[in-house]
């Protein structure tokens, strides 16, 4: 009998959740399909769910073969591998810095850093554009990695996990000799991976999906990066190629969800951990 | 957007802040015609900069030294790039300017004064030109232009047994016909509720011999009794079950088209090509019809949409850069980009070509553009404009008179100022 009520509730419940994950997915499926149709069959009215063939590639050859989406996402995968690298490295340092090492001001330095996450990236655009126009990197992929190589929120990250490995671990390796490089890369990183994980993933998605600074940096396509481009390639004579628009935004979305299906769990825990996403 | 307006604060103020480029000068040297030398970058909108390379094949071969480099930037976000640049001295030669952004762009003093005897001014659609003109001196040349026509389903109107309407009694004679033959509108004006559809509302303004700012565009006159009253024919429309309040939105506009859902709309050229793409060349040339916006007690006036090459002045090749502009305002050339592209030309001439002059689509068009009316050309038109245009929805749905709407306005555009 309560069996019975359990099996019939838990049906209800997957029933619901089914419905309810069917409806997040439309749009994505939308976009999906879009991805094969031409835009005479986006604009028809009544428009049709399915494009007329799943074979017609012609929005994806048109993007790869004359709008240099290759360049485009040759440029992004530059631009995110550095940014995550960049990050990764220097946060780590600057955490286990602050978090085990006790120096003079390093209360001041951590104060700067968690005022520095509160500031919109957005209010430091235009110095930041002086400054690379005066550093020479206009028009250069370092040019754009440079002003998110360290961002402090992966600092931040980074400091409280350091926070969490045992001191002890930390002076036995002193004890035995060993220098604080050699400390920092053979038993502090090993220990603080799932922060790593966290790291890399906030800047990966960050810097892929980076759009406005990419755009003012890059003066011509051949630095342009995916979401620019896409923007760029979209734009039809008299309306928006949607055709173009929904086969590239599924060039873009295809790493982040390659990337989401092998370290979903490191997502999740980002996202508990730091209530970003 | 929100952050479009902080990077465009920051960067104006950067902008203003530096007094060597607030020094405008007035002098314009006259072009030569020798042939163009060094390198020349434009920057355009990504649909025009995919079609140009190829057509600027002639353009190259009259300048064989010349190296033209083209950078495609996403028009939505243009402002915000060419800001930044400005800002830090980093600017390409010739840029694309849009009508209805381009005064804050101007308001930084960043673009060269057209040079004298470049192009005759009376060879461009009136109101094109006028964009570009601040206090006497033109700081821009027009490349296209397109004005709003009245776009209504034929078929309809023949069973009807209608023309298109000619006075604002007369459209809603006809919007109460087309009801009758099955459309659920008789007529659509824009309610997107944004800056649209303030720019829209100038048109009826115009109509009823009204105008947001005064003569010698020193101050707002958004409440005068003028605009009142076309605001209340404007919003008699949506009351009176003619027009709805709800759609179509943007996309929308086609499908409620196709199926008969609105019989008729305020909306520019774009529309025949939309239409052809959804439904095909046959269907539009058996239900599309295009005439003057209905006239209102001053006349028939349709809303201006122009597009136009600026140089500016910190850009490395100012000669090229005229030359280049000359050469695409040629009537000839404009028509060749009419035929590449698809943008209406902004000089006269080239309207009468065969290949626009045949199009009776575009009659009308070609009758709208003479007496188009631009928006207000101040930078504040992007605030007070967006502004009007949610307030409108107060009046489409009852809930607020025009002259309380305008009123409201009339206090915030003139706590906005004109921003010059």
């Amino acid at each position: 009998m309560t069996s019975e009520g359990n099996v019939r509730g838990a049906a209800l419940l997957y029933t619901a959740l089914t419905l309810v994950a069917a409806l997040m997915l439309l749009p994505f499926a939308w976009v999906f399909f879009g991805a094969f149709k031409s835009q005479a069959e986006i604009l028809a009215a009544p428009g049709a769910w399915l494009p007329r063939s799943f074979t017609d590639f012609s929005n994806f050859i048109e993007l790869f073969e004359r709008r240099q989406f290759g360049t485009y996402l040759g440029n992004s995968l530059v631009v995110s591998g550095l940014t995550v690298i960049c990050n990764v490295f220097f946060c780590s340092l600057a955490g286990y810095a602050l978090a085990k090492i006790a120096f003079r001001g390093s209360r001041f330095v951590f104060g700067c850093v968690i005022a520095a996450m509160m500031i919109p990236y957005i209010a430091l655009f235009v110095p930041s554009f002086f400054i690379i126009v005066q550093m020479g990197l206009l028009n250069t992929l370092t040019g754009i990695v440079l002003p998110i190589a360290v961002m402090p929120i992966g600092v931040f990250i980074m400091r409280q996990f350091a926070l969490s490995v045992p001191n002890e671990l930390l002076e036995a390796a002193r004890l035995d000799g060993a220098g604080e490089f050699r400390i920092f890369f053979s038993i502090f990183l090993p220990l603080v991976g799932p922060a790593i994980a966290t790291v890399a993933i906030i800047t990966f998605l960050n810097s892929w999906n980076y759009f406005l600074w990419p755009l003012i940096v890059a003066q011509n396509q051949d630095t342009f990066t995916l979401p620019v481009g896409l923007a760029v390639a979209s734009q039809g004579a008299k309306s928006t190629e949607y055709g173009l628009l929904l086969s590239g935004a599924i060039v873009v979305l295809l790493p982040v969800l390659i990337l989401f299906v092998f370290l979903q769990r490191y997502f999740v825990r980002g996202i508990a951990a730091t209530g970003l996403k | 957007m929100f952050i479009d307006r902080i990077v465009h604060s920051a960067a104006l103020l950067a902008v203003t802040s530096l007094p060597a480029l607030l020094a405008g000068s007035a002098l314009a040297a006259p072009i030569d015609t020798a042939p163009a030398t060094g390198t020349l970058q434009i920057w355009i909108g990504g649909a025009e900069g995919d079609k140009l390379p190829a057509f600027l094949a002639d353009f190259e071969k009259a300048n064989p030294d010349l190296k033209v480099q083209i950078t495609q930037i996403p028009s939505d976000q243009a402002d915000a790039k060419l800001l930044t640049a400005i800002a830090a001295g980093t600017v390409p030669d010739v840029v694309r300017l849009f009508s209805q952004s381009q005064a804050s762009l101007m308001a930084t003093g960043a673009f060269a004064a057209v040079p004298e005897g470049l192009v005759k001014p009376d060879a461009f659609f009136a109101s094109a030109y006028e964009t570009n003109v601040k206090d006497g001196v033109a700081y821009g040349v027009p490349w296209d232009a397109y004005a709003t026509t009245f776009q209504y389903r034929k078929d309809l109107a023949d069973k009807a047994g209608l023309a298109a309407p000619k006075t604002w009694d007369e459209l809603k004679t006809f919007a109460k016909a087309m009801k009758t033959q099955g459309a659920t509108w008789g007529f659509s004006a824009d309610v997107g509720y944004d800056i649209y559809n303030a720019q829209g509302l100038n048109e009826f303004v115009h109509q009823n011999g009204g105008s947001f700012l005064n003569a010698d565009k020193t101050e707002w006159t958004i409440n005068s009794e003028a605009n009142i009253k076309a605001l209340e024919f404007w919003g008699s429309l949506f009351t009176e079950g003619l027009a709805s309040p709800d759609g179509p939105k943007f996309l929308d506009t086609v499908p409620w088209f196709t199926s008969g859902e609105i019989a008729s709309k305020d909306i520019g050229p774009w529309f025949e090509q939309w239409l052809v793409q959804a439904n095909g060349q046959d269907w539009v040339n058996a239900k599309l019809a295009s005439a003057l916006m209905p006239a209102g007690p001053s006349g028939s006036f349709s809303a201006l949409g122009s597009g136009s090459l600026g140089v500016l002045k910190d850009g490395k090749n100012p000669d090229a850069a005229w030359k280049l502009v000359r050469y695409l305002t040629q009537p000839d050339v404009q028509v060749a980009w009419y035929k590449a592209f698809g943008s209406l030309p902004a000089v006269k001439a080239a309207w009468d070509d065969p290949a626009i002059a045949g199009n009776p689509l575009l009659d009308a068009e070609r009758q709208a553009l003479q007496t188009a009316v631009d928006i207000p050309q101040v930078p504040t038109w992007n605030q007070v404009g967006t502004y009007l245009g949610q307030q409108m929805e107060l009046v489409a749905r009852g809930q607020a008179s025009a002259k309380q709407v305008l009123d409201d306005v009339q206090s915030f555009a003139e706590s906005a100022g004109l921003g010059n």
